[in-house]
């Protein structure tokens, strides 16, 4: 029972993964129109049904996956590397660049993130690659707060005093000493971060933002499906599933990580 | 200050210079951060690549036409000049004129912004009253029954965005039942969906963060105390518990307040609710750049003025915190 908790959304999220690494090398048409066969009702040959251009749903999923990994992902990423690198910056170097970056992080945190990167997203235009600038800018605080916050605990301890002491360079002191005690917090940071990424990326895909057609991407996909609700409901299942799936995958990951950390962390 | 059990508990304003003092300075520290968001506001709308006035005005435009639009736009002024007008503009409550719509973006912004906030009233007043019990119950008995269920409506209701729980609320109450509107800000009905989707989304990390606070403040050697001079659970509940977890329940309210309206951006799209987030998202398609800023400004400048106030309701309740 506690291993299905893991490993049930694990395989959620591998299995997306898979999908996204894949979706170019399935058989897999996600663009074929074949008017005819508009708005067919899930059935053997098309496990969802199609759309309005009798594409099927179920290969638009699939392929859909590739958009919400790989942004979800991309973000994750960069948004890390940023934010790691200045907070353990400030962390470490203080004084005035420890105020800078502070006030900096202080500023982002006032913003409510979505309408930054809606606004973002608008005004460098549409595509995926400003959709990833966008989210970038929005996720790298949350890393910049948690790693400063980390490396300000860590930096006073004995062993990075002692490696210091000794004279050891600064990269070295970051590579091998403070890094490693901070990640486990990073990394539940992390899945958080992979589940907002994804739903950002619906949401500005939702609003016309994102993934430009005739790419399949799980928000524009839910947006063509608002458009004939009433004439094809069965187009709302595919994408919204594949979304919640996943999303809810990440979360329930980042849940076990952080209440496994907080076992460790009492047990230490 | 003085404390009186039996008759309830007296609030003596006693710490209120130094509240007066801390509040103070909270409110110059709200006005730098507010600066600060204006000015990355104005850097975003004026660094970022792309040319607004070839995208207002298409690629055929003549040098001539692009010019008179550069020079009412204000954007042959050097950058530093661009941006003391903007920000002096601001003190006054001038935000610019739109581009599209011949209006003031003041204007455009104050006739949308009530429906904002009624939607995001109307939403947080769902999220409390849901968050509050759930979590409540769930500290009082961790692991329990009720833990769980709040443990699942709390992850649920986190991984289902706006867009997709709206599209399905409206597909079973408008569009299969009946019983609701699909969607539309005119009459007052149209608000259920919206302000349920949106209530939802909120309650649900709501509901976990005041399980976390409750069962922190339970935790504390005061209510250990309280049971000890042979309070019954009730009493220590709403008098020592309840009140003490106030606190940190309050920031987060005030701190999702905030996400409210920038999740309403999406809440008002799916559900055609005329309020700033459809405006911000109108002004965006017609590349009316004078009006994005505006109401990313209004929106952002709100959470700042937000977080200020649960500061202040902070010190209110807990004389403590102006002590600090």
């Amino acid at each position: 029972m506690k291993r299905a908790r893991v490993l049930l959304p694990l395989g959620v999220l591998l299995g997306w993964l898979l999908c996204a690494l894949l979706a170019n090398v399935l058989p897999l048409s996600p663009n074929a129109i074949d008017l005819a066969q508009g708005f067919a009702p899930p059935e053997a040959a098309h496990w969802l049904g199609t759309d309005e251009l009798g594409r099927s749903i179920a290969a638009r999923v699939v392929s859909g996956a590739r958009v919400s990994c790989g942004v979800g992902v991309a973000v994750m990423l960069l948004s890390l590397g940023i934010g790691v690198g200045i907070g353990v910056l400030a962390a470490l170097a203080g004084g005035w660049v420890d105020a800078c970056c502070s006030r900096l992080i202080d500023i982002f945190m006032a913003f409510p993130g979505i309408l930054l990167a809606i606004a973002l997203a608008g005004v460098l235009g549409p595509g995926l690659n400003n959709v990833v600038l966008a989210l970038c800018a929005v996720s790298w605080v949350g890393f910049a707060r948690l790693a400063r916050a980390q490396t300000l605990a860590v930096k006073a301890r004995d062993h990075v005093l002692a490696a210091r002491a000794l004279g050891s360079p600064p990269r070295f002191v970051v590579t091998r000493h403070v890094l490693p005690l901070i990640a486990a917090p990073l990394l539940v940071e992390a899945s958080f971060v992979l589940a907002g990424a994804v739903v950002a990326e619906a949401g500005l895909s939702f609003l016309g933002l994102g993934a430009q057609p005739p790419l399949a991407s799980w928000g524009s996909m839910i947006r063509q499906a608002m458009q004939f609700l009433l004439v094809a409901p069965h187009m709302l299942i595919g994408p919204c599933l594949a979304l919640v799936s996943l999303v809810l995958a990440s979360n329930l990951l980042g849940d076990h990580l952080r209440q496994l950390r907080q076992r460790t962390g009492d047990r230490a | 200050m003085t404390f009186r059990y039996g008759a309830g508990h007296v609030l003596v304003f006693t710490h209120l210079p130094l509240m007066l003092k801390s509040l103070l300075s909270r409110f110059v520290l709200a006005l730098a951060v507010a600066l600060g968001v204006a000015t990355l506001v104005f850097l975003l709308m004026h660094l970022t690549p792309g040319d607004p006035v070839e995208a207002m005005l298409g690629e055929s435009a003549s040098g001539a036409d692009r010019a008179a639009l550069r020079t009412a736009l204000g954007l042959d002024a050097p950058l530093p000049a661009q941006w003391w007008r903007f920000v002096s503009g601001l003190a006054t409550g001038d935000l610019g004129r739109s581009i599209g719509a011949q209006q003031t973006v003041a204007t455009l912004i104050a006739e949308r912004l009530p429906n904002t906030v009624v939607l995001a009233l109307a939403a947080l007043a769902i999220a409390i009253t849901l968050a509050l019990p759930l979590g409540l119950l769930s500290a009082l008995r961790l692991g329990g029954v009720w833990d769980r269920a709040t443990s699942v409506f709390a992850v649920l209701g986190m991984s289902l965005p706006s867009f997709v729980l709206g599209p399905l609320l409206m597909m079973v109450f408008a569009v299969w039942l009946g019983w609701l509107p699909v969607s539309g800000s005119e009459r007052a009905i149209g608000l259920v969906l919206p302000a349920v989707t949106l209530g939802l989304a909120l309650a649900a990390p709501l509901s976990r963060m005041v399980r976390a606070a409750v069962a922190e403040v339970l935790n504390e050697e005061f209510i250990c105390a309280a049971y000890a001079r042979g309070l019954s659970a009730q009493q220590v509940l709403w008098r020592h518990a309840l009140r003490n977890a106030a606190l940190p329940v309050l920031t987060i309210i005030g701190m999702q307040l905030g996400a409210l309206l920038g999740g309403a951006v999406v809440t008002e799209m799916v559900f055609g609710w005329a309020g700033l987030g459809q405006l911000t998202l109108e002004a965006i398609q017609r590349r009316d750049y004078p009006l994005v800023q505006g109401c990313v400004l209004v929106v952002s400048l709100g959470y700042v003025g937000v977080n200020l106030l649960t500061d202040a309701v902070y010190g209110l309740v807990d004389p403590r915190v102006a002590r600090r």
